[in-house]
């Protein structure tokens, strides 16, 4: 079937929430979604990425924030599949490090650095930008573990 | 071959000591060149976030990755130490440093204007009164010709050059004496949660070793940093801090960005480019690209005559990364010359230009730092703030320095960065147990919130063996020497690092912590000694090699940091430092350039 550009950007953007855990305003808040799936194209091909879109697509994901066990099983087995399991690590990499992994590694650009969701993940920032400003380390962390 | 000669005083290196010499020259009414192997000519803020960004874009986060390699005055990088293979080190052979070992040397430094200091971590603690005479209070090291009373004064000087943020009544421990009513110009650097937390739960318990006790005493770390003026300072003159180098309104505080090393992105943390920003505003001269190959001299008097340098072309080093560049050779003269191109390259220039003197290129010296990381009992928030705002000093004076080395134990806030590669380490982690979504989330911030990591920067002595030599076979691409480097640790500095590795059990244990440190046994700096696993690094902080003393049989310089064979040449710089004891020795290498200065002036004027 024919994906449209726009029905490829909404999946990839679906997908993205449910592979980082961080929901779709923080990962429209990067600014690099489209970037992401460029880069992602130009080394996978596309047609490889619409394999991967097309398997996510008919899971018919109701609300990617918040998913049924049903969703989350199949969510699974589509993270597992040996077709799929480098290609989802590789996106998750991308979105958490701005980095690309491949044979040639690199990181896509100052800003993919800054937005890595690594920082945010383990209750800190990008060392190096997104200061939070004086003396703040002397105070107990925000986000505490569950 | 152009000569020129316009100028009192040919500095060669911008970095912080060449710049301390050329700012207090100027003021005096010298007229001063400094020669700079890097290519950076401007003192705009835009060529500084080039740095940044580079850093930002370099997949491997290494002190020396936001300043791109120069084929022209090439730099060691940490990567060219390779792993043990069969037992045996291996090294980059195509590195700056051609290592014959058998230990790893570790640290690198910085070619460009503003030096190391770009990526150091600002840590300002002035040395210990007995780390000036270890030869005589303990029979190991070796003795300075001055003492820590002698410096005082330029200590001084130089806390107030970097602005050093520090509280006085918590620093003056094993002797440190200040002038009476002495503040330091700015307030202590805030104490990291981390810092606050280890001491509440270490409270009262001791690390007992070979029969003595010793306190977990959690001390906030003098650095050069910005924090809040200190309306005392100078008698209630008070103190200005000063901000970016080409934006001065920015870096006025410590913001928190968690880079220092490698690089400040506000300069709230003090580099050279600020002193020399003010030296080039009272007049002195930069002549960047310029690589000093040869100092001159008269082989009767052995007064130096000119340097010799090689200019290479424009060259854009963040982009062209591996074009060597054409150059032409010329000639500076000066009544008075100074070394100030760090350890490594003033002992190499000296080498190349024939020097006598036996010591030039020995007692090499570093901080083998030993690395052990852990989790403590709840999240202590990793990765925010500077580098590390607190040190254990308990163990950096006493006299089982007769047998064995002190150290200075560094309280690190980003977690298992240096030792382990955290965060991406633990991503990698958690993506290999089929972690995703909100679950790698958890994962990561359950760990990563608890971590944190000491240095134990062990005091080395001053050795003949290890050393910085030259070799026709190895050059660079402008035909300058490459450093070579033998290098090797003692057992005074393995016992020194048992120690160390027991304190770090035990202080896991008072805290009720859990401690993580496992070391590979392929990875450079790993030993096995005693039947301990011990593994270290380099601390950058290079020294020794062309150290102080009374006279031409025990040292290359006086006490004045004159030559004692080339009576119109003065070094600078960690190079003449005879012990480092346990201070990281940026604070004592820039008060002996206040000091160094003073001697030039009048020698001057004689």
């Amino acid at each position: 079937m024919k994906i449209t550009v726009s029905e490829r950007l909404d999946w990839f953007e679906k997908l993205s929430v449910i592979l980082t855990g961080f929901s779709r305003s923080e990962l429209l808040g990067t600014g690099l979604i489209e970037i992401y799936l460029d880069t992602i194209d130009q080394h996978l091909g596309e047609d490889h990425v619409n394999t991967l879109l097309d398997s996510f697509r008919k899971i018919n994901i109701q609300d990617e924030e918040d998913l049924t066990a049903e969703e989350s099983r199949n969510i699974q087995e589509l993270v597992e599949s040996k077709s799929n399991e480098s290609i989802t690590k590789l996106v998750i990499l991308l979105w958490y490090t701005g980095q690309w992994y491949g044979k040639n590694s690199y990181i896509v650009s100052s800003q993919s650095y800054l937005e890595g969701l690594v920082w945010k993940a383990i209750g800190a920032h990008p060392m190096g930008g997104k200061q939070p400003g004086y003396g703040t380390w002397g105070f107990p962390p925000l986000t505490f573990s569950s | 071959m152009s000569t020129e000669n316009t100028y009192d005083v040919v500095i060669v290196g911008a970095g912080i000591t060449g710049a301390i010499v050329a700012n207090q020259l100027a003021e005096k009414g010298h007229k001063v060149l400094i020669l700079e192997a890097g290519v950076q000519k401007s003192f705009d803020f835009e060529s500084y976030r080039a740095y940044l960004h580079h850093y930002y874009q370099n997949t491997i986060k290494i002190p020396n990755s936001p300043y791109p390699q120069n084929p022209n005055a090439p730099q060691p990088l940490v990567t060219d130490v390779g792993d043990i293979e069969d037992g045996i080190q291996q090294f980059n052979k195509d590195g700056y440093f051609r290592q014959y070992g058998p230990a790893p040397f570790q640290s690198t430094y910085t070619r460009a204007k503003g030096g190391t200091t770009l990526h150091w971590l600002g840590t300002c603690l002035r040395m210990l009164p007995s780390d000036f005479k270890e030869k005589d209070l303990y029979d190991s090291g070796k003795n300075w010709p001055i003492n820590y009373y002698d410096l005082m004064p330029y200590y001084r000087m130089a806390e107030r050059e970097i602005g050093v943020s520090a509280d006085v009544e918590e620093q003056a421990f094993f002797g440190i004496e200040f002038e009476e009513n002495y503040v330091y110009p700015m307030t202590k650097i805030p104490q990291s949660h981390l810092d606050k937390k280890l001491t509440e739960w270490t409270k009262g318990a001791t690390f007992d070793y070979e029969g003595k006790t010793y306190p977990y005493k959690v001390v906030s770390t003098p650095q050069g940093r910005n924090s809040n003026p200190n309306p005392n300072y100078n008698n209630g003159e008070g103190y200005q801090p000063v901000g970016a180098v080409g934006n001065p309104d920015l870096g006025q505080r410590c913001e928190g960005n968690s880079a220092c090393v490698p690089i400040c992105p506000v300069q709230a943390k003090y580099n050279a480019l600020k002193t020399l920003k003010k030296a080039v505003d009272k007049g002195v001269v930069i002549y960047s690209q310029c690589v000093a190959s040869e100092i001159l001299y008269d082989e009767d008097s052995g007064e130096i005559t000119g340097i010799k340098y090689k200019e290479y072309e424009d060259f854009d080093s963040l982009t062209d990364t591996s074009k060597p560049c054409n150059y032409i050779e010329k000639v500076i003269t000066a009544k008075r010359y100074v070394l100030a191109a760090h350890a490594v390259e003033n002992a190499k220039l000296m080498l190349a230009s024939g020097f006598k003197n036996k010591n030039i290129g020995q007692n090499l010296m570093d901080h083998p730092v030993l690395l052990t990381w852990g989790l403590a009992p709840e999240a202590i928030g990793a990765f925010r703030g500077p580098g590390s705002t607190s040190g254990i000093p308990s163990l950096r004076d006493g006299t089982f320095r007769k047998d064995r080395s002190a150290f200075r134990i560094e309280i690190g806030n980003w977690g298992w960065n240096w030792p382990a590669g955290s965060p991406t380490t633990e991503l990698q982690e958690g993506l290999s147990k089929q972690l995703f979504g909100k679950e790698l989330r958890a994962f990561l911030l359950d760990t990563v919130q608890k971590e944190f990591r000491l240095g134990f920067l062990i005091e080395q002595q001053a050795l003949s063996n290890n050393s910085v030599t030259i070799d026709d076979r190895y050059r660079d691409e402008l035909g300058n020497y490459r450093p070579i480097i033998n290098y090797n640790i003692t057992d005074h500095e393995k016992e020194g690092m048992l120690a160390a590795k027991e304190f770090s059990k035990q202080f896991f244990d008072a805290l009720s912590g859990t401690d993580k440190t496992q070391y590979s046994p392929d990875k450079g700096g790993f030993i096995l000694y005693k039947g301990e696993e011990l593994w270290w690094q380099g601390a950058g902080h290079l020294a020794g090699t062309h150290i102080m003393g009374t006279d031409k049989e025990n040292s290359v310089v006086d006490k004045y940091q004159r030559c004692h064979e080339h009576k119109n040449l003065f070094l600078v710089g960690c190079g003449n430092m005879p012990t480092m004891g346990t201070s990281n020795p940026t604070l004592t290498i820039a008060a002996l350039s206040f000091w160094a200065a003073e001697n030039i002036s009048k020698d001057l004027n004689s």
